[in-house]
């Protein structure tokens, strides 16, 4: 795993994929794997270090028993115009190949107007409480707790 | 001698939640988070307090370790090529096999519950 200083910068590693681009925009994007609690399968979200949150699609959302409700009421503007949904705790783990995987948990938007199945992770909430490093020549994501 | 009467300022005016609900809105979350850090400085106590507290706190990390994933460079060599076949689907793979494909989540997880695995399918809907 990474080092800084001696000491452990990153806990686990895993391969990311980049060549699953949307019909709508085909520039390269970075997917992360993703595992949610009480979902028996793995999952794909992209890494989005410019969306200020995390997004889980309603469907995965729902599959996971994840209750909107419990959640905050938002509105947030995305490229599909405005979405009304809320925020939610959910709980998740980053996928670890080689090292160990982090559990953690973190607020996710979900929205019943979202479409199904596009899981984003965002920056504030999740990724400016973890540290993560990427190597593009071998599709590697590092991450590992924030300190 | 009377004091001049001053009109109070919108932020006098205006709760600590409707002002942080206003900086959710716009996105703004590190704005959020220090104006709720100030209002509980300050001994403030507003009935959305908690919930604002939760959803603004930073991801909390529960643990390092557990079940480590397995290699999936052949699902992700599958979604390269496959892609285009299983537009606007669902997929399942594992080792870079195609376990199951539907227009629904619940579909395709009802056709991996049908036939039970050890090993964990990689799930993705192909946009």
């Amino acid at each position: 795993m990474l080092t800084l200083d001696g000491g452990a910068f990153t806990c686990g590693r895993a391969k990311y994929s980049d060549s699953a681009p949307y019909w709508f925009e085909k520039t390269a994007k970075i997917f992360v794997q993703l595992r949610l609690e009480n979902l028996g399968q793995d999952l794909l979200a992209q890494l989005d270090t410019g969306a200020a949150w995390s997004i889980l699609a309603p469907d995965v959302a729902r599959k996971a028993g994840i209750s909107v409700e419990a959640g905050d009421p938002k509105r947030l503007s995305t490229r599909f115009g405005i979405m009304k949904g809320y925020l939610v705790k959910a709980t998740f783990s980053l996928i670890a190949e080689e090292g160990d995987p982090l559990d953690a948990e973190a607020t996710f938007f979900v929205s019943p107007d979202w479409p199904e199945g596009l899981n984003f992770l965002g920056y504030s909430g999740l990724l400016d409480s973890i540290r993560f490093a990427l190597d593009p020549q071998a599709n590697h994501f590092y991450f590992g707790p924030g300190v | 001698m009377a004091k001049a009467l001053r009109k109070p300022t919108e932020e006098e005016t205006r709760s600590y939640t409707e002002r942080i609900r206003e900086l959710i809105e716009q996105d703004c979350v590190q704005g959020a988070r220090t104006l709720l850090a100030e209002a509980l400085e300050h001994g403030e106590q507003e009935e959305d307090f908690p919930i604002l507290q939760s959803v603004l706190a930073p991801a909390k990390i529960l643990r390092v370790g557990g079940e480590r994933g397995m290699d999936r460079a052949s699902d992700f060599q599958w979604l390269k090529d496959h892609s285009s076949e299983y537009r606007g689907q669902w997929v399942a793979l594992f080792a870079g096999e195609l376990l199951a494909h539907g227009k629904s989540l619940e579909d395709v997880t009802a056709q991996l519950e049908a036939h039970p695995s050890e090993n964990r399918a990689l799930l993705h809907r192909i946009h």
